[in-house]
């Protein structure tokens, strides 16, 4: 991931935490010394000048929080638990859109897949926090990363 | 007196979330009605009184898109307003949607002071 994308993605990501789940995420220095539990990853492809791709992951016990917040109720409660998955894909989107309107301005119209979800197992999951070009924050001791892909020149103009 | 609203999204939380926002703003609601898709909205505009509609753009099966042009096909437009809730922001999108007879805009995510503004504004449109 370039340089300016990195930092672009690092102030849209902590933006939309902030502004959407009310919690406050940190880049994260490394990869978390453990990554216990279920996470989960949503996948999102946009279309525009160019194509790409988002993907963020993170542990389902974070996404019951950010729904708690979303939601304005107790994150152990039954709605939370019941969003979690939604709660994370929403996330994404509302990131994605940002990230596609730093790329590319506000002049080309962007065509948004539909974010899709599914649970990580180990090796998905080693795979994922191991990625050098995944973005890795904390928030708290629990830890999120996402990835922006970008194949330039791909879109048919 | 309170508004028919239909809230469209995908999005169980984003529904949740534009019910919570608009009792949070004190928009007087009388009932408030919720799609996941343009299909199942055009469904309760059917069978439903909705004095106004919030949709999103991008859904399965049936868009934002789709749904406003399905709606003006029916002749709901100009007179039900049409707010977009989206996490688009092309300038050239938003002109478009106007074009086909969106009312109004509100990028996510939304502030109930944002919310309560645009709910102001669409009625004010109507009367």
């Amino acid at each position: 991931m370039q340089t300016a994308h990195r930092a672009m993605l690092t102030r849209i990501v902590t933006q939309v935490f902030e502004d959407l789940a009310f919690m406050f995420v940190d880049p994260a220095d490394g990869p978390p010394e453990s990554a216990d539990g279920q996470w989960l990853e949503v996948r999102m492809a946009f279309d525009g000048p160019d194509r790409g791709r988002l993907a963020l992951a993170a542990p389902v016990g974070l996404c019951r929080e950010a729904a708690g917040n979303i939601l304005g109720i107790d994150p152990e409660a039954t709605g939370a638990c019941d969003r979690a998955s939604d709660a994370l894909k929403e996330l994404l989107n509302v990131i994605c859109g940002h990230v596609v309107c730093e790329l590319f301005g506000t002049e080309p119209i962007i065509r948004l897949g539909i974010p899709a979800i599914a649970e990580l197992d180990d090796e998905a999951l080693r795979l994922c926090l191991s990625d050098p070009d995944r973005l890795g924050f904390s928030v708290d001791d629990r830890h999120l990363a996402i990835a922006l892909q970008i194949d330039a020149g791909q879109s048919p103009r | 007196m309170g508004l028919n609203i239909l809230v469209v999204d995908d999005s169980a939380t984003v529904r949740a979330v534009i019910r919570k926002t608009l009792a949070l703003a004190q928009v007087p609601v009388d009932a408030l009605h919720e799609a996941g898709n343009g299909r199942e909205a055009l469904a309760v505009l059917d069978g439903q009184a909705v004095d106004l509609v919030f949709t999103d753009i991008n859904m399965p099966e049936m868009d934002g898109i789709e749904l406003i042009e399905a709606m003006d096909a029916r002749g709901l437009l100009p007179q039900m307003p049409v707010a977009i809730v989206s996490t688009e922001g092309s300038a050239t999108r938003i002109a478009q949607l106007t074009a086909r007879g969106a009312t109004a805009y509100v990028r996510k995510p939304f502030t109930p002071e944002q919310l309560r503004t645009v709910v102001g504004q669409l009625m004010e449109g109507v009367q």
